[in-house]
């Protein structure tokens, strides 16, 4: 799971990496259903604790992936090489991931701009 | 690589619940530390092992344990540099605080002991108008011992602990001693006069034993004992000569002072303090196994050829304290 972040879901991100990591994450949530816990003590268990932290991230990982393939332009920490400009028209917008049927959904709010009004970085 | 880690474990959920050696052998990259090679171990071969550790870059101060009998951080020992004959590193838990299991050790008394100090800053002067400022020369020599990362191996290898679990020992005694150093705390001259008065006690600075293994053990430079004696010495100038680590300290100087050599017949009771009748009465019995030892120090002192070398230097070092 994480080499597959890392690879493709850093700060330069594109449509085809970030697809391939979904279908990383699908094929690892199901071998997750029989991983192993060898310790079974109740004691500073180190080992139940990652399968438990490694269990919660595969469900969180998706939602990254989800609503980084679902928004087509670059800011801040996202850099699509298939979508390098920012884009305000269509993605001035907050992304609001929760967990559906299938899957993540993803659904947008609006950004509430308060004193100072947000602009491209340019240095 | 190829290398033996020899672990030693403890499960108190077992029947024998007794710490026992256990074996690794496994290969590592020839640049990999001790904490790489437990991770390895536990990620790959024995799911069981527990350790703590976060940051891996001898910042959070998680993985301090004894590797070849002596404390240090896993995470900045290199492993290359740690093998002993056969191609083994030993590694054990942190002493001088109990085993949780493996190679965790529970922390409470440490904290306990960090807590006595009190270590948050105590102004007892006038409270200036605006914020309290300092010189920047008054607080560099404080970044030495700001650099702790309170991960135990000072106390880990404390001698004085091992048989005196009450002695504050070298981490809280540094962290009381960043408060002591500090201008701003104390009185309006910056001196700690309350903080010095309490840590005169027993259990406190005058109960190190100078052995060292607390400067040695620290991964960051700390020098805890080296805080413990800058502590002594602002507790004397402080005007705390009325206890025994200031009357010892004196009567030490005195002696070699005017002699050349230490007293010992004289040193134990001016340590103690000449009218200390209990005192002098419980050493009695370690006089007397001396004495029958044939380890009783001459009755008659003598001084040394050539002591007015000796005061030589005493009075170069007054003229340059002064």
């Amino acid at each position: 799971m994480g080499e597959s972040m890392n690879r493709n879901l850093a700060v330069y991100r594109n449509q085809e990496g970030m697809e391939e990591t979904l279908g990383d994450l699908e094929q690892l949530q199901e071998r997750f259903k029989t991983v192993p816990v060898e310790n079974k003590g109740k004691v500073f268990n180190t080992d139940l604790v990652f399968g438990l932290e490694l269990g919660f991230m595969l469900d969180v990982a998706p939602s990254i992936v989800v609503s980084a393939i679902d928004r087509k332009d670059s800011r801040g920490a996202q850099a699509r090489t298939d979508y390098p400009n920012r884009d305000d028209e269509n993605w001035m917008k907050h992304l609001v991931c929760s967990a559906g049927e299938t899957g993540p959904e993803v659904s947008y709010a609006p950004v509430s701009i308060t004193r100072w009004e947000p602009e491209e970085r340019k240095y | 690589m190829k290398v033996t880690i020899r672990v030693r474990r403890q499960d108190p959920e077992v029947e024998d619940t007794a710490p026992f050696w256990q074996d690794y052998s496994l290969e590592i990259e020839d640049n990999a530390t001790v904490l790489d090679a437990l991770i390895k171990i536990r990620e790959d071969m024995d799911g069981t092992l527990s350790l703590r550790c976060s940051c891996r870059s001898s910042i959070c101060g998680s993985c301090a344990m004894r590797i070849n009998g002596h404390a240090g951080l896993a995470c900045k020992t290199q492993a290359a540099a740690a093998l002993q004959e056969g191609d083994v590193i030993e590694v054990e838990p942190a002493g001088n605080m109990p085993v949780i299991k493996d190679l965790v050790v529970n922390f409470d008394l440490f904290w306990d002991k960090v807590m006595e100090v009190e270590p948050y800053l105590q102004p007892q002067g006038p409270e200036p108008e605006g914020e309290y400022v300092v010189s920047n020369e008054s607080m560099l020599h404080l970044s030495g011992v700001t650099a702790c990362i309170m991960c135990g191996a000072c106390v880990s290898d404390c001698t004085v602990m091992e048989v005196d679990p009450s002695f504050l020992g070298p981490a809280a005694l540094a962290k009381a001693y960043r408060f002591t150093a500090d201008p701003r705390d104390g009185d309006d001259e910056g001196v700690s006069k309350d903080r010095l008065e309490q840590l005169n006690a027993p259990s406190g600075i005058w109960d190190c034993t100078r052995c060292l293994e607390c400067v040695q053990a620290c991964p960051k430079g700390v020098a805890p004992m080296e805080r413990i004696m800058a502590m002594r010495d602002q507790a004397i100038t402080a005007g705390f000569h009325n206890t025994n680590g200031a009357r010892h300290t004196e009567a030490f100087s005195e002696s070699v002072e005017q002699s050349g050599t230490l007293d010992e017949l004289k040193l134990v009771p001016k340590s103690l303090g000449m009218t200390n009748i209990q005192g002098l009465l419980n050493y009695a019995p370690v006089a007397l196994q001396a004495l029958t030892h044939g380890k009783m120090p001459p009755l008659m002192h003598k001084k040394i050829e050539g002591i007015e070398h000796v005061r030589r230097i005493f009075e170069q070092v007054d003229e340059t304290e002064r």
